[in-house]
């Protein structure tokens, strides 16, 4: 057991698995009923979390808020991050567009808006960012060629809409 | 709603240049940011460590707003003040005054975020101070470190200026020279 005056922040176990549940770790999703409605299609940036509240999985050090979608790195780090945002209600999406929000830069990817035969599509991404201590990091969804924003983002059991990260090193 | 802040941070040219090198944020919005991170931590943490004691102690129920959770958990006699500090604490170099108030106004935070941050921080503006500062000696070193590489290849370029604001003016000073929002602005 590894401490320091705050928190024990390397815990073996007998047979010598380690966890560290101090570690900057999170998942948060948008659960069943909660989808977001109306929210991009024509150019609208929607941030995931920004509506319904995210249900969080895990949040390990207290540094994701689930009521805005915003991680705010404890220390100056290199960290991961993944995510994925379900959309409904597509027809007529020609770019759709998610990205990574930081303090520092926006990590952006982008496609031609491809959806399935019910309108659907999702977006996502996953890399590892800089951030310096107290930045913060959200992920956006920003569909166009509906005309309208009219779009929703799906909530699901299933997470077909969520944002997890963690500390890399 | 109380006030944190008030009193301002002073930076130097030097500094917000290099800030807004990478930052769209201005430093004000940047620390508003940073403090709510500072606020949720709090809170979370709070919650998490006190709220189970809280229902034990009032078996009939519990409020359903943070607005009232967070003073009953600190009124209780078994909370301890976390004390905490801001993790990191580096100092900018700097040679210009620090003469422009950066955070003009201060931060209005409702009365249950004010009572969770300094129940949590030994001094929730002192933290937000030491996090500016960490924040403008990264960036500055960053762009230092960015402009000297291209300095070094570049061959009209004789002497590279020692101090980090000489180097930082000389690179912000030049006529094609453009900072983040800048470059965005003409990238759209």
């Amino acid at each position: 057991m590894t401490v320091n005056s705050i928190n024990t922040y390397i815990v073996p176990t007998a047979p010598n698995e380690v966890t560290m549940p101090s570690q900057p770790a999170f998942l948060a999703f948008l659960g069943a009923g909660d989808t977001d409605l109306n929210v991009t299609g024509n150019a609208a940036q929607y941030v995931l979390g920004s509506g319904n509240n995210l249900t969080e999985v895990f949040d390990q050090n207290a540094d994701f808020d689930n009521t805005t979608g915003i991680f705010t790195a404890p220390v100056t780090a290199r960290y991961f991050f993944a995510h994925s945002i379900f959309y409904l209600q597509a027809a007529g999406t020609n770019i759709a567009l998610t990205a990574v929000v930081t303090s520092n830069r926006d990590y952006a990817w982008e496609s031609g808006g491809d959806i399935n035969a019910a309108n659907n599509g999702s977006a996502k991404m996953q890399l590892i960012v800089d951030m310096d201590a107290t930045d913060t990091a959200f992920v956006i969804l920003n569909l166009t060629g509906i005309g309208a924003n009219t779009a929703d983002a799906q909530g699901s059991a299933t997470l077909g809409s969520y944002i997890s990260g963690n500390l890399q090193f | 709603m109380k006030k944190l802040c008030s009193t301002g941070f002073k930076a130097s040219s030097a500094d917000q240049k290099a800030l807004s090198h990478y930052l769209l944020d201005t430093p004000k919005e940047w620390a508003n940011k940073a403090l709510k991170g500072l606020i949720n931590k709090a809170v979370k943490t709070i919650l998490r460590d006190y709220l189970e004691e809280l229902k034990e102690k009032n078996p009939n129920g519990i409020p359903a707003t943070l607005e009232k959770l967070i003073p009953l958990i600190i009124a209780m006699p078994t909370f301890e003040k976390y004390n905490r500090e801001a993790t990191e604490k580096r100092k900018a170099q700097r040679d210009e005054l620090a003469d422009n108030e950066i955070w003009s106004g201060g931060f209005d935070v409702e009365d249950y975020e004010f009572d969770a941050l300094y129940a949590f921080y030994e001094d929730p503006e002192q933290t937000l101070i030491d996090y500016m500062e960490n924040k403008i000696a990264i960036r500055k070193e960053k762009f230092v470190k960015e402009n000297e590489e291209k300095l070094m290849k570049d061959p009209e370029t004789l002497t590279i200026p020692s101090r980090y604001d000489s180097l930082i003016n000389l690179v912000t000073g030049k006529q094609e020279y453009k900072n983040r929002a800048q470059q965005e602005a003409e990238s759209i």
